[in-house]
């Protein structure tokens, strides 16, 4: 099958380089991708080059461009985060509270911080995969004085849930705890904005909407106090030194403005997509479930079902072979993993049989490309199913 | 694939001569139980190799976890038959049934009509057509003792590219093709048991003091007890090691005996025997008729020995051995060969009725 007619639903996972960000990248390079640090003239266009980026990725966010941190991405960004706040504040035995969904990055640097003396507390979801605002505050009680950062994401990336990031923060600058939301998913297919969730802390990365891979932002309002994850020089404050990526900061600002720019368009767009898709799976797939379909919100480019009864490899593999690219769950995990954390969290798909299939839509996504790839599941699935029926046999 | 160069080889091979390939790879067994996808599978870095070498080729490739029914069909097999005192081959339960039933089930479900391996052996075609099993090319690397409880209809769809090839040009072809997996070195353990001590598999699986793990007797034939054993699973007949000392010649294990816990020990010349009994038989041609002279192979590349078929019926066959043989060990499997390196069937090796 040749790579034209294949259809590429796996925008959450990474999507492919956009126009702007292809335009701003071959701007850059050639004639700015110096070293900001440089103190010649080559140095100075690189800087300037950098420090628009900054200034319009600050601007798009509700930040100020000092609270802009360029990294290597999301997971650079989660880790400074929540590890650089509790080693920020190490011997004082700091809380951090965090949901059971949260991306790995900030799962595991939680698990980190409490391993060097840190207390965590990891809020449940409900069967939609929503945070409840008043669990936050309850967890915040504990913190007694002692310095508290919770750690809610703004949307899921497995099944798309939004989660009430305002009345968290709000629970959360009540309580005197600072809060880090990671907005990965969200930003560039929400209205993402400090203005209306006041986050003392919020990650962002390029290739989620079309930029490179290898840039990512923290935005650190005021004066937060994060130790360095890394040593070794000034840039970014000191918070993530090393040589600065121009044109990467300057691709991926190119990105933001055309994907938040584009919102009025694309969020009812995409909408109408998923959940003509759902209709469709509900219709052609018995038993099928829709993931997170009561929360609140759900991010509206993105669509998690879970198919009981079905083996999950076989309607990958199914779908890849019908040039259907899309994902099982989370794309970060390996061979290592049992399941999705995520989907155990919310108390879905506990059979061990249960394939789980989450589809992303990206800027050109096109209704009949997303008619293919639901029919193409709906046959992927009956065999799916048809292999694993009679299990039992000699 | 199991990310060996083997398998890398075999799908490049398939490959290059057109098939449309589906790259597969079988998660079997992970260590322990903490949340959050901290545990350890078997074969994860062949996971990631089985990966770049699809990637490499251009194919799909997928990962089936089989965890659950592996569990059920190879190792609770491993665990009650070292518990009867008899010696399994995991290797064996999981090609007759992981991967040559319940993964070609997904394969099935896929639509491919063929399924290629990397192992070490032909399928050949009989007078009238259907498929047969043969030995490989490379003598030292043969690999049917390992596949004789396939299913018939498996072995008519099956695709063993590197069965034609020796190791040494295995490797040089996976070196020109520039497949991260050339020179790998290969794994003999098994992989639920990864440092050789099956022994502690055992204890964690069985139930505290069960007689298997529970310490036991070393007698003679005559009954005469020599010293005591900490558990019969560690012992299987033909074994030197481990036994007492004390004697002019060499001791072997001669007989479990899983109803007293006696671990019988003898000379070597009290441990041959002439006459072969197997259960479970699986035929992958014609059974063959009382009488017939056949090779038998009773362990992995143990010489193929003559034999006479004394009975063959459909689950089980017995064989009167040419010479005697030394470790018959029940649990093993007795594969039998016609005179062209055909495999004509296979069974797992019990005690002498």
């Amino acid at each position: 099958m040749s790579a034209t007619e294949r259809i590429y639903l796996d925008h959450a996972a990474t999507s492919p380089l956009r126009p702007e960000a292809r335009a701003a990248w071959e701007a850059c390079v050639g004639a700015a991708d110096f070293n900001p640090a440089s103190a010649h003239a080559f140095g100075r266009a690189a800087r300037d080059v950098l420090e628009r980026a900054r200034e319009e990725i600050a601007v798009l966010l509700g930040a100020e461009r000092r609270e802009v941190i360029f990294t290597a991405g999301g997971t650079v960004s989660d880790n400074l985060a929540v590890l650089g706040f509790a080693r920020a504040h190490a011997g004082k035995s700091p809380l951090l509270v965090v949901s059971a969904v949260e991306h790995k990055a900030v799962l595991a640097a939680s698990r980190r911080a409490e391993a060097e003396g840190a207390e965590l507390v990891v809020l449940p979801v409900d069967a939609s995969g929503a945070v409840d605002p008043a669990a936050v505050e309850r967890a915040l009680a504990r913190a007694s004085g002692r310095p508290a950062l919770v750690s809610v994401m703004w949307a899921n990336n497995e099944v798309g849930a939004v989660q009430p990031v305002a009345d968290i923060s709000r629970v959360a600058r009540a309580a005197g705890a600072l809060f880090h939301t990671d907005a990965v998913q969200a930003f560039g297919k929400l209205p993402v904005s400090l203005a209306d969730v006041p986050a003392d802390l919020l990650t962002v990365t390029g290739h989620k909407i079309g930029a490179p891979v290898g840039i990512g932002v923290l935005v650190a309002r005021g004066e937060v106090a994060l130790e360095p994850l890394i040593h070794g020089g000034a840039q970014e404050r000191g918070r993530w030194p090393g040589t600065q990526n121009p044109c990467g900061a300057s691709a991926f600002a190119a990105a933001a403005r055309a994907a938040v720019s584009e919102l009025p368009e694309s969020v009812p767009r995409w909408t109408a997509m998923r959940d003509a898709l759902a209709a469709e799976l509900e219709t052609g797939v018995e038993g099928l479930v829709v993931h997170a379909e009561d929360a609140p919100a759900r991010l509206p480019q993105l669509l998690s079902v879970g198919i009981p009864g079905a083996d999950a490899a076989t309607l990958l593999v199914g779908l890849d072979l019908e040039g259907i690219a899309v994902s099982s769950g989370s794309a970060c995990s390996s061979g290592s993993e049992t399941g999705s954390h995520v989907l155990s969290a919310m108390g879905v798909g506990a059979e061990r049989t249960y394939a789980a299939v989450r589809f992303s839509f990206g800027p050109a996504t096109t209704g009949a490309e997303v008619r293919r790839a639901g029919e193409a599941t709906v046959r992927a699935a009956a065999r799916a199913r048809a292999v694993l029926a009679d299990r039992f046999e000699p | 694939m199991s990310g060996g160069v083997d398998s890398s080889v075999s799908a490049a091979m398939l490959v290059r001569a057109g098939w449309r390939v589906v790259g597969a790879t079988v998660k079997t067994f992970c260590y322990g139980d903490v949340p959050d996808g901290a545990r350890v599978c078997c074969g994860l870095e062949g996971i990631a190799d089985a990966k770049a070498v699809s990637a490499r080729l251009g194919i799909p490739h997928q990962v089936f976890d089989l965890e659950e029914a592996f569990t059920r069909d190879v190792i609770d097999d491993f665990v009650s038959e070292y518990a009867a005192g008899r010696t399994p081959i995991p290797c064996i339960r999981c090609n007759s049934f992981t991967k040559f039933r319940d993964l070609v089930r997904r394969a099935d479900a896929l639509g491919c009509e063929f399924v290629g391996t990397g192992h070490y052996a032909r399928v050949v075609r009989a007078a009238d057509g259907t498929a047969r099993l043969a030995r490989g090319e490379d003598e030292r690397k043969d690999q049917t003792y390992f596949l004789w409880g396939i299913a018939r209809s498996v072995l008519e769809r099956l695709l063993l590219p590197v069965g034609e090839l020796t190791k040494t040009e295995v490797r040089a072809a996976a070196r020109a093709l520039g497949l991260v997996t050339a020179d790998k070195p290969e794994s003999f353990e098994i992989c639920f048991v990864p440092d050789g001590d099956y022994v502690a598999v055992l204890r964690r699986r069985l139930p505290v003091a069960h007689p298997a793990v529970s310490p036991g007797a070393f007698v003679l034939r005559d009954g005469t007890e020599l010293g005591r054993h900490e558990g019969y699973a560690g012992f299987t007949v033909g074994q030197r090691k481990g036994l007492p000392g004390g004697f002019p010649e060499p001791m072997f294990v001669l007989e479990v005996r899983p109803g007293t816990r006696e671990v019988v020990i003898g000379p070597r010349e009290a441990l041959g025997r002439s006459r072969l009994a197997a259960e479970r038989a699986n035929w992958l041609a014609p059974i063959p008729a009382a009488g017939t002279e056949v090779g038998v192979r009773i362990r992995h590349q143990a010489p193929i020995v003559p034999a006479h078929v004394e009975r063959a019926a459909s689950g089980d066959f017995s064989l009167e051995l040419a010479a005697p043989q030394d470790a018959v060990t029940p649990g093993q499997s007795a594969v039998l060969y016609a005179e062209d390196g055909v495999v004509l069937g296979g069974g797992v090796i019990v005690e002498p009725g």
